[in-house]
């Protein structure tokens, strides 16, 4: 497609996606659709660069909410909420700094499960600790959803992304991806390309956290834990690895479809299963090497 | 690249290197140094530690004992440190990165190495491989992905080059114009190769000097023409008899 | 509770993550596989056997038919799920893994509701006033054979010897396929076999699944290597450790303890360098 049209194209959907941001009733649903989208792309985006399936990117929504919460403190001055923001994105970066430096050491299967138990046991101790909240949640995020600035935050990081695969970076982490070998012979860090990806997938999900905060009410550490993550997982998926309109649908549909089937808990477990089967089935068969 | 020092100076120094993998002593002891712009073969036969020393000279294995400076600086065990410090290198098994053009190969390691090496338009002009570089680099000659691995090593601004088996998988001309390319490369950069090879005519055309290993130890190391008809390393390297 | 209560709750406990531990270092040290579903499988046969119960079938029929039913349930995952995507990266070994869970986690979901249920009818033996659970007396009558099988028979040396190289054991004439299905029906016979057992002592969700099997798989871990008894022995531990810990300390951080000893056990046992040493 000539490059005109599609910047177009682009334009007119980031136009909608305005409108949408102004005028749809439910400001609720959307501040989801944009705070989701923009964590769906973080973690899409760590895809891209480590490809390994982590299951922690929603305890980073969860450390960016309660941050903003706690820093708030209940105080809705402009200057405040902005702190919160960008409180919460900081904090979020310093910890996938220090627990980036031991899971990405892991590979594969290994690196899920180690991000799978750092979610785990974050939110149980969020649940043991009385300053948070406990197991009751945290009650201190008392600011509207506020839907324009979660569409400009979406619009930032989808900027920021584009920039980001067209440049040196995307160069390094494929090249990490292909052959690590060939890439530290180059001088590449595979470590430090890792680490990169992961601090900005947590720095994007610890700012949705910030919205997040602003739609969920009562901030229960259950509730940004393992299943959340699949959600953001799948959202990743569905919308095609480092494809930044296409992970805007996913979250989209997933935003959509958590509040349809709130009651319906099982099927909702169904359709992920259907998504991450068919995906694994799909991509499986592609990258499969035979013996 | 540096430029300006004397071409007596002692750019790699390899000290009582010695590395070990559970029972199995690869590397044993080894000692030697090695001077600016000179080339260096590392011969003997499958099994003799030629590849584990060149992992340990490249930064890729940690030294059981022993220590490697270069220009007199002690080495971590990280390969960055040691393409920051000028040393690069190819693999026996080519470690390219599939989902790269050609261009991009060079690319990335021009990048990675902050723009120290030569521009990628002038490598791939040099090895004549400028109308391959926006081909997939699985899609090329063997040959020309063998050059593809070379190139980029020398993107990278390194001094000294480690290659693993150049000329493994080549025929005959193509050696031959690997050869003529890592001698033009050598003339107008001034980089240096470390070899390791098994074709006795192709390193004794590129190297004034050939270290002979066998079961980890280094058993000869001189001129190619003196090496290989000792006794010793006939028995070692060629058989006896 | 006294001591001996707690004692044999313990054990029971660390025979359970024991059971489904051996399962894992089967799938992982054979197959170079983590089944994320695999706890989740405890689950769904829980259930199946419980529904069954409910149908009128006997403990005794259950006891046979839930291996059963565990090993049907596995072999079709690997068929009809890890098969057509083996050589695969590993995110998509992984997804497929979650998606497996999912499937169970729902069809569980759907079928038998959130509440927490229980066998009426266990198969727990009363011997001088202590409660001897199915997992205490079953549990040596099923590793002494199991471990002298994997030591001795013609079968596990052709699975050792397919994780050990699996080119060289094509060499041999040994079939990768039939290696793999053989090691997801033993492991899926006893994760059956385990949530029959566990139907029977504690109560089942369907959101345990994940959690037994995180656990079982950091017993798999701690207790190292592939052999049935080494895997069983770290399950051991770990089900002792938190039990005793629990009657001691408050529980609230325990599980975080838990999660956080795998993350230190992945960490520490069997990372892979991205570099070679």
């Amino acid at each position: 497609m000539p490059k005109k049209s599609s910047l177009f194209l682009r334009l007119l959907l980031f136009a909608a996606l305005l409108l949408f941001a102004l005028f749809f009733p439910d400001r609720s649903l959307t501040v989801r659709v944009f705070l989701f989208g923009a964590a769906t792309l973080g973690l899409s985006f760590f895809l891209s660069v480590c490809r390994e399936a982590c299951l922690c990117s929603a305890s980073f929504l969860g450390i960016g909410a309660l941050t903003a919460a706690l820093i708030s403190h209940g105080n809705l001055h402009p200057f405040s909420l902005f702190s919160a923001f960008l409180g919460s994105v900081l904090f979020s970066s310093l910890i996938a700094l220090l627990v980036g430096s031991f899971l990405l050491r892991l590979e594969g299967d290994l690196f899920s499960l180690g991000s799978f138990c750092f979610s785990e046991a974050l939110r149980v101790v969020l649940e043991g600790l009385p300053f948070t909240g406990g197991a009751r949640g945290c009650d201190l995020a008392c600011w509207e959803p506020m839907p324009l600035s979660a569409f400009l935050f979406f619009l930032f990081v989808f900027l920021l992304l584009a920039f980001l695969k067209g440049s040196s970076f995307s160069l390094f982490a494929s090249a990490v991806n292909d052959a690590p070998l060939g890439a530290s012979a180059v001088g590449v860090s595979v470590h430090r390309v890792r680490m990169k990806g992961f601090c900005l997938m947590a720095a994007i999900c610890g700012g949705a956290g910030f919205f997040y905060a602003s739609v969920s009410g009562i901030l229960l550490p259950a509730d940004n834990a393992y299943l959340r993550s699949c959600d953001l997982l799948a959202s990743a998926v569905l919308g095609g690895e480092n494809n930044l309109i296409g992970g805007l649908f996913a979250s989209l549909l997933l935003s959509v479809g958590e509040v349809a089937f709130s009651s319906l808990a099982g099927v909702r477990l169904l359709l992920l299963a259907g998504i991450f089967l068919l995906f694994s089935l799909k991509s499986g068969k592609r990258g499969r090497k035979s013996l | 690249m540096i430029f300006g020092r004397k071409s007596s100076e002692i750019l790699l120094e390899a000290r009582g290197l010695s590395r070990r993998f559970g029972g199995l002593l690869a590397v044993d002891n080894i000692s030697f140094s090695l001077q600016k712009g000179e080339n260096i073969a590392f011969a003997g036969a499958n099994g003799a530690g030629k590849t584990s020393l060149f992992d340990l000279l490249t930064g890729f294995s940690h030294p059981t004992e022993g220590e490697i400076l270069i220009r007199e600086q002690r080495m971590p065990s990280d390969p960055v440190s040691f393409v920051r410090a000028g040393v690069a290198r190819t693999f026996q098994n080519l470690q390219l990165f599939p989902d790269q053009t050609v261009k991009e190969q060079l690319q990335t390691a021009y990048l990675a190495c902050n723009k120290r090496g030569p521009k990628t338009s002038e490598l791939l002009h040099l090895a004549g491989l400028w109308k391959e570089r926006d081909r997939s680099v699985l899609s090329i000659p063997y040959g020309s992905q063998k050059i593809c691995e070379l190139l980029r090593a020398l993107a990278t601004g390194a001094d000294l080059i480690f290659l693993d088996e150049p000329a493994a998988g080549m025929n005959q001309w193509e050696k031959e114009q690997f050869i003529l390319l890592l001698q033009k490369l050598k003339g107008r950069y001034g980089v240096q190769f470390a070899i390791i090879e098994h074709d006795i005519s192709f390193l004794s055309a590129l190297c004034p000097r050939v270290l002979i290993l066998e079961r980890g130890r280094l058993l000869a190391d001189g001129p190619p023409e003196n090496i290989f008809s000792l006794p010793k390393v006939r028995a070692s390297f060629l058989g006896k008899g | 509770m006294n001591f001996l209560s707690l004692l044999t709750a313990a054990l029971s406990l660390g025979c359970c993550y024991g059971l489904l531990a051996i399962g894992y270092g089967f799938l992982y040290h054979l197959c170079r596989l983590f089944n994320y579903a695999h706890g989740d499988l405890l689950m769904l046969c829980g259930y199946l056997s419980l529904f069954l119960s409910r149908l009128g079938v006997k403990n005794g029929l259950l006891l046979l038919l839930s291996p059963l039913l565990g090993g049907l349930v596995s072999f079709l995952s690997e068929k009809l799920v890890y098969a057509p995507i083996k050589g695969a990266k590993p995110i998509d070994t992984m997804l497929a893994g979650i998606g497996l869970s999912f499937l169970f986690q729902g069809a569980a979901l759907l079928l038998f509701g959130a509440t927490p249920v229980s066998f009426s009818d266990t198969l727990a033996l009363s011997f001088g006033g202590v409660r001897i659970s199915a997992f205490l007396w079953l549990t040596p009558l099923l590793l002494i054979p199991l471990s002298l099988l994997y030591a001795k028979s013609p079968l596990f040396l052709r699975l050792r010897a397919m994780a050990d190289d699996p080119f060289g054991a094509v060499c041999c004439g040994i079939s990768e396929n039939r290696c793999r299905q053989i090691v997801f029906l033993f492991s899926g016979a006893l994760a059956g076999l385990c949530g029959f057992l566990y139907g029977q002592e504690f109560y089942l969700t369907p959101a345990i699944g994940t959690l037994l099997g995180i656990k079982a798989f950091a017993a798999s871990v701690l207790g190292g290597g592939s052999s049935p008894l080494s895997s069983f022995l770290g399950g051991l531990l770990l089900g002792l450790a938190e039990t005793l810990l629990a009657s001691l300390f408050p529980s609230v951080f325990l599980d975080a303890f838990v999660f956080l000893l795998l993350l230190g056990l992945l960490f520490f046992r069997i990372r892979r360098p991205l570099q070679r040493a």
